[in-house]
């Protein structure tokens, strides 16, 4: 058996009869059917999305880092490799760590693909050549063939709203986690990226059936939803919003310095001097794993437990009681 | 290492458009089979006729298999990434059909043509301007009419000589069976799973309401002594009274999932010999059935599926299997006989006209002459794709 036999047995069969057999639930409509085997998928793929994502995202706190390494170590490349490993192992950032989850959902994202288009049957061959991946149920059967009618599309064919619902949906995920760099150059990689990737899928999203770029808007929707949640925000893609979020994080943040100070009179120079930026870069190396700092210090993802409460004296409110 | 660590941002971005643009192709490619349709072949006067995989009508002899006229069917193409050039031939599912001096070809196009069996000049084309929904299933001829049923679910009943609209009726689903015509009723199948009986002279129902299956039809119905014999993709063959549509035995026990259960669609069209019906399934098994009371005579195994019509002959059946091998079912013992292996996938129907049977196989594209007595093949030519 090779292994395109074997991948279709595996994989390819069970999500294909599973997309006809979710569809005798939704109506035979093949548009829910997408929509809810997309979010299926999607869902039970979402601890592996998770750790994706915020490998990306620590990968991505620490391009400051980097691009002063590389500004300082700039001629020593040798160097400049050793100084950012030790980076990535001080900051406990698996370089690699996102590529993993992404590799493991890659089969599934395939084949949900193809099952989509086989299903879809766009003419009569392919209509004939899905018959070899029916399993005998009756509910098989009797829920062939799907409604491809959803909404104003006809699945089938392609669609010029669509093709411009799925570039600027993917240009919104993307522009989520595009990286914030000085780098020139980085970024202007990064900004054809944001820019390249939805306008290639919204041109296939024109040529191809309309029941494939529904796929791909509620993949894109789901992972924009993904990356709210966890990455806790927008990200790049409204920077002023999230630095205005910063600034009065850091505002509530100093303030409560300055009332632990007041109560105790001491002024903690370092804490007190720490910046913004500095919480911001504090708060987002640890994610992966409980690294740590070189300092020893465990942080976490709360900028409130980035700076303890000094120790000595009592606290404002035992101090009413 | 240390430098791919560096830049890991890329190859992830590179990773990503990797797999999109495999995606993309696999779908430009791969988005569906191929499109080439099954056109059967058609014989008359001494010539054969059919539809190539490359959307050209062909007319050749029958002895020798020189061609005499090809006629290519092109259409626009829609546009799109440039997958597809300006130009995109016409599939051509259905079987063409002859009447007097005239060729009738119904293409996915979605227009009817009329051809002159001599010359291959277009007689005339309908609709005179724009398109209909795409024919798969393929024309009946009755008295001078042409009966045909759309993807779009609609049936049209044309002029034969002019190609001048009759009458049109509108069902429930797509319509990719051919009809049958028997007496003045014309029989035919739906994707809304339904039989329809209609009236070939006013295109009103005659049943008071269709027969439903549980599956689409898309197989043609065979009428024989009042009743219709119709396979379905719920896996049952019915027998139903003509005139009043009410069924007469079901076959098979589906539910008690027996090993003499049909596994898969039947595509093909069931074909009628001296009181027995051959109907062949996906299953890659011809269910041999008694029409007395759809009990189940033998099976027949074949070892590929069959979504090819067979035909029968004076003492035999001849079935093609997908994947090309072709047998004769001999309907005294109903074993089955296993001739040379044809070039090519079988996905048209078998014709059989004056003691031959015509097989059209593509991929590896050839028209093949059988023997109907013996099997034997008596002309075999390639298709080129002029």
């Amino acid at each position: 058996m090779d292994i395109g036999a074997i991948w279709d047995l595996i994989i390819l069969r069970p999500m294909i009869n599973v997309v006809i057999g979710m569809s005798d639930f939704l109506f035979s409509n093949f548009g829910l059917t997408i929509i809810a085997l997309t979010i299926v998928v999607r869902g039970l793929m979402y601890p592996l999305t998770r750790r994706q994502l915020r490998a990306t995202k620590a990968m991505q706190s620490l391009q400051p880092k980097i691009a002063e390494l590389q500004k300082k170590h700039g001629k020593d490349r040798q160097k400049l490799a050793q100084e950012q490993m030790r980076l990535y192992r001080e900051s406990g950032v698996n370089p690699i760590g996102c590529l993993g989850p992404m590799l493991i959902q890659m089969p599934i994202w395939i084949a949900l693909y193809q099952a989509i288009i086989r299903v879809l049957a766009v003419n009569p061959e392919s209509f004939l050549n899905l018959s070899r991946y029916l399993y005998d149920w009756p509910i098989v059967y009797s829920a062939l063939p799907l409604n491809n009618q959803f909404l104003w599309m006809n699945l089938a064919n392609s669609d010029f709203f669509m093709a411009i619902l799925v570039g600027a949906s993917m240009w919104v995920a993307q522009k989520m986690i595009t990286p914030v760099t000085s780098d020139p150059k980085q970024r202007s990689q990064s900004q054809m990226m944001t820019v390249m990737m939805p306008l290639m899928f919204a041109f296939l999203a024109l040529s191809f059936p309309s029941g494939l770029a529904l796929y791909w808007l509620m993949t894109n929707i789901i992972t924009i939803i993904m990356q709210y949640f966890t990455l806790g925000g927008w990200g790049s893609l409204f920077p002023g919003r999230e630095k205005k979020k910063e600034d009065k994080r850091d505002k509530k943040l100093k303030t409560r310095i300055s009332e632990a100070e007041a109560v105790t009179g001491e002024t903690s120079a370092t804490e007190a001097d720490i910046t913004s930026e500095q919480l911001v870069e504090l708060k987002e190396i640890e994610p992966v794993e409980g690294g740590q700092t070189d300092a020893g210090k465990v942080y976490t993802t709360s900028p409130r437990r980035t700076i303890r409460r000094p120790k000595r004296g009592k606290s404002r409110r035992s101090k009413r009681r | 290492m240390l430098k791919s660590v560096r830049s890991l941002g890329d190859k992830i971005a590179l990773l990503s458009i990797v797999v999109a643009v495999m995606m993309a192709v696999g779908g430009c490619v791969g988005l569906g089979s191929q499109q080439a349709g099954w056109s059967g072949v058609t014989a008359a006067d001494g010539n054969i006729y059919f539809g190539s995989t490359g959307g050209d009508v062909i007319a050749m002899d029958a002895e020798s298999g020189a061609e005499i006229w090809r006629k290519p069917f092109e259409v626009s193409s829609s546009g799109g990434l440039g997958c597809a050039p300006a130009e995109v031939s016409v599939p051509l599912y259905g079987t063409p059909v002859v009447l007097g001096e005239l060729l009738y070809v119904a293409g996915f196009d979605g227009k009817v043509y009329a051809i002159n069996t001599a010359s291959g000049a277009e007689r005339w084309i309908y609709p005179r301007q724009g398109n209909l929904h795409s024919f798969v299933g393929g024309l009946a001829v009755n008295e001078g009419s042409l009966y045909i049923g759309s993807i779009g679910g609609v049936i049209y009943a044309l002029e034969a000589e002019t190609g001048d609209l009759i009458w049109q009726l509108e069902t429930g689903g797509q319509i990719w069976a051919t009809p049958t015509i028997d007496g003045d009723t014309l029989f035919i199948g739906t994707f809304d799973k339904k039989l329809y009986a209609i009236d070939i002279n006013s295109g009103s129902e005659k049943w008071q309401q269709p027969f439903e299956t549980q599956g689409p039809i898309i197989s043609t119905p065979v009428v024989n002594n009042g009743i219709v014999y119709i396979s379905s993709f719920d896996r049952h063959i019915y027998a139903l009274n003509a005139t009043s549509g009410e069924l007469i035995w079901k076959f098979t026990d589906i539910e008690g999932n027996g090993e003499n259960t049909p596994q898969k669609w039947f595509w093909a069209s069931p074909v009628l010999y001296a009181n027995v019906i051959y109907v062949a399934n996906m299953d890659s098994r011809v269910y041999v059935i008694d029409v007395e009371d759809g009990s189940l005579i033998t099976l027949v195994e074949l070892g590929s599926p069959v979504s090819s019509t067979p035909v029968a002959t004076s003492d035999k059946v001849f079935v093609a299997t997908e994947d090309g091998n072709i047998f004769y079912i001999n309907t005294e013992n109903n074993l089955a006989m296993e001739l040379p292996i044809l070039s090519g996938k079988v996905t048209a129907s078998l014709s059989v006209v004056e003691a031959a049977v015509y097989v059209h196989t593509i991929e590896d594209e050839m028209v093949y002459k059988l023997d109907a007595e013996t099997g034997v093949t008596l002309l075999e030519v390639p298709i080129s794709d002029e």
